[in-house]
């Protein structure tokens, strides 16, 4: 099981390959490259646009050129990619929701396409209030999926949808893909319909704390349609993006996110994917002369992870 | 639909002002729990001032409340029966050493003992509750499902073989029993555990039912467990559909397990429970159950002299959540309707309910829409209200109700009603915008 983390905050466009350097000395063997920060979701929101997505496909190869080479030097692979997100802004205007789906995610493909990653994690849309039902908002993601279907079979791609959280009024509940066996299904029907492994599952740790969500359950009934993890940690109220182990909520000081869970849940399904964690906001809490040494902790966290699930597996043979 | 208290204003032991109070706060309905208190893990009650009703049997410790409450005419539908948990005792500081051999290793055997004393008492005191249950009336009782770190992967046969227990005592009463979403507790942060899923609350209902050959089994909702959880309340709701039989409405912060009034927890106005889900969950399976308005911690915060108050709130925040259910039921009750506002309200009660209840016109003050067409409907003078057919219903679509309401009271207008779209099917964030309103 190889150990990963994202690229945000640890890899800049200036100095590529000190930073995959670094990740490869504290411990990592593969990444999750955040495509993310070239349109960050922020500016989305905001309805702004910035022109990176403009590139032509050839550019963008380009462009990432030097991305891939620094990589293949320091022995990372890239073995999941986050697609800028959101790819649909309510209430915002037909121009940009276009862009983000004819032009942002084609273009999104093609890059992951570029860097051989297998897998390329999607946010559903989130239009479960605006549209009245979960099955309503399913549908308008589902037709964004399918739409970008054709290409990952192309390129032996697996899109991964991802357990979300909505907020209400600050208190963060259940968005898309916070069912364990609706999204097993819909995975089944739209890898059968498309004859590939097009669609798969990004299990988030982080989001599935905040709501709530038996980590053990919800990993056994995904099953193998668990291809990638957003691996990280919060104290269940905010989407901080810690580190695991960090949150304790009561006098004992045990943990208040459900590791044990995690790893029996990832045991009891043999997981073979990577470990990557989802921790940029850690790297921008610490001072930056502690990078390298918070990188370090994190791939050991790693490492113990791989252990626990190696262990437990084999009690399970 | 009923809309019952939670009960804490009522003593069980002294009812008659506390049911008096409740008469006056506007409630018909109480849901007491009729228990006997069960003793934790280590034998202990948690209440030290019960003063000895612990050991009373439930008739005797029930019977004075029950009595009031008839003589007042105060309906008791729903009643919470015992609950317990098989908590780790290893896990507790000051009974740790208890359940330790002297090698410091768990002594099993004396958990063991512990749970199977636990339980049985447990059975006892929930085959008592449903016989009181029976003679007096009683529909549902809430009996929620064993829970606690010692039940991890045995949730469901330990659970089966718990409720298959009742289900003679159950059919014999006429008594509903009802199962409950829960949490579960990791390091003090409180996460989906037994039933906090639909789809397994589902399950387990039917399975039990099917078992038992009758419908004996229910879900009672706690929307304070779903907003501590996360859950999609539209969802949950939809998800269990008729097996839901009772809702506790109770507000809290989403981290706190505490019963706020319903609305009460916000901010920056905004609330933090899913209200919207809620509503259009039980607008969606046609709801027609128990609402059990659960405020306790808000009320107890308040002093005993303004708890009167507080409840007065409580039954209208009960009435406003049921009448929001019943919003297209009550459009049901009318031969026509007309409606009166031609703005954003209007629109959108045209773009949710305009095909299923056109309206035969709406009207508006302000002349300058007078005769022109909004939303495919003329906009009339509110004079034109005074020639309306038999049984037409005028719906006020404008914030102003109460303004409006006296306006129609004055030119002799019947059947006045109030819409609103606040929690509408859909949404349509795009707002009307007017240049001459």
């Amino acid at each position: 099981m190889k150990i990963g983390v994202q690229t945000k905050n640890a890899i800049v466009d200036r100095n590529l390959q000190e930073g995959f350097t670094m990740l490869r000395d504290a411990g990592f063997s593969c990444c999750d490259f955040s495509l993310d920060t070239y349109l960050r979701n922020y500016d989305l929101y905001q309805g702004k646009l910035n022109s990176f997505f403009d590139y032509s496909v050839e550019e963008l190869r380009e462009y990432f050129t030097p991305h891939k080479e620094a990589a293949q030097v320091a022995g990372i692979e890239v073995s999941q990619m986050h697609m800028p997100y959101p790819n649909y802004v309510s209430g915002e205007s037909d121009e940009l929701n276009d862009y983000l789906r004819n032009v942002v995610a084609p273009k999104s493909m093609e890059v992951c396409a570029f860097f051989e990653c297998p897998y390329i994690v999607v946010h559903g849309f989130k239009l479960s209030h605006y549209l009245g039902s979960e099955a309503a908002e399913w549908e308008k993601t589902s037709d964004f999926l399918e739409f970008l279907a054709p290409l990952a079979k192309e390129y032996g791609i697996t899109i991964c949808i991802e357990n979300l959280y909505t907020s209400l009024g600050g208190h963060i509940v259940e968005g898309p893909c916070c069912d364990a066996k609706k999204a097993a299904e819909r995975i089944d029907r739209m890898n059968d319909k498309f004859g590939a492994e097009v669609l798969g599952f990004c299990f988030d740790t982080g989001h599935a704390n905040l709501v709530g969500i038996d980590f053990e359950d919800f990993i056994v009934t995904l099953g193998h349609r668990l291809k990638v993890l957003h691996v990280h940690d919060n104290d269940g109220i905010m989407d901080l993006h810690q580190l695991p182990f960090t949150f304790t909520r009561s006098r004992e000081n045990t943990s208040s996110t459900d590791w044990e869970g995690f790893v029996s849940g990832l045991s009891k399904i043999h997981y073979q994917g990577n470990l990557c964690f989802e921790t940029g906001p850690v790297l921008s809490s610490f001072p930056d002369i502690m990078k390298s040494d918070v990188l370090e902790i994190i791939a050991k966290i790693g490492k113990y992870f791989s252990g626990e699930i190696y262990h437990e597996t084999s009690k399970n043979i | 639909m009923n809309v019952i208290c939670h009960n804490i204003m009522v003593n069980i032991e002294r009812p008659a002002q506390g049911v008096r109070d409740l008469k006056r706060a506007g409630f018909n309905s109480l849901a007491p729990d009729i228990s006997v208190r069960v003793p934790d893990f280590y034998g202990r009650y948690k209440n030290k001032n019960s003063k000895g009703i612990d050991l009373l049997s439930v008739s005797e410790r029930c019977s004075p409340l029950f009595d009031s409450c008839r003589e007042n005419g105060v309906q008791i539908s729903f009643v919470y029966g015992p609950s317990y948990q098989l908590i780790d005792p290893l896990q507790d500081r000051k009974v740790k050493d208890n359940f330790l051999k002297e090698d410091d290793l768990p002594d099993i055997e004396a958990i063991e003992a512990a749970e199977a004393k636990l339980e049985a008492f447990t059975r006892k005191s929930a085959d008592e509750c449903i016989e009181f249950c029976g003679s007096n009336g009683v529909k549902y009782i809430l009996i929620p499902p064993i829970s606690g770190d010692r039940t991890r992967g045995r949730e469901w046969e330990l659970n089966r073989d718990f409720y298959m227990s009742f289900v003679r005592k159950a059919k014999e009463s006429g008594v509903c029993i009802l199962l409950q979403n829960m949490c579960r507790d990791v390091g003090g942060h409180l996460v989906r555990g037994v039933c906090a899923e639909a789809s397994d609350a589902a399950d387990w209902v039917d399975r039990l039912n099917e078992e038992a050959g009758a419908e004996v089994f229910g879900v009672c909702v706690d929307i304070g467990i779903c907003s501590l959880c996360g859950n999609n309340v539209h969802e949950f709701i939809t998800t269990l559909g008729s097996r839901v039989k009772a809702v506790v409405l109770r507000d809290c912060d989403g981290h706190n397990d505490v019963a706020l009034m319903p609305f009460s927890c916000a901010r920056r106005g905004v609330a933090q429970t899913d209200w919207m889900g809620l509503i259009r969950g039980l607008r969606d399976i046609d709801y027609d159950g128990e609402l059990i308005v659960n405020c306790s911690d808000t009320a107890r915060a308040f002093s005993p002299l303004l708890r009167p108050t507080v409840f007065r709130l409580a039954k209208e925040a009960g009435d406003y959540i049921r009448w929001q259910v019943q919003l297209e039921q009550n459009l049901k009750k009318y031969k026509s309707i007309v409606l009166f506002g031609a703005g954003n309200m209007c629109r959108n009660y045209m773009k949710c309910y305009g095909e299923q209840y056109p309206p035969l016109f709406t009207c508006d003050n302000n002349p300058k829409l007078w005769n022109t067409e909004f939303e495919g409907l003329t906009v009339k003078n509110p004079e034109e209200l005074r020639n309306l057919p038999e049984g037409c219903g005028v719906y006020i679509c404008n914030i102003y109700y109460r303004e409006i309401e006296t306006q129609l009271k004055e030119m002799g207008i019947k059947n006045i009603e109030y819409f609103n779209d606040e929690y509408m099917p859909t949404f349509y964030f795009d707002r009307l915008e007017r240049d001459n309103q």
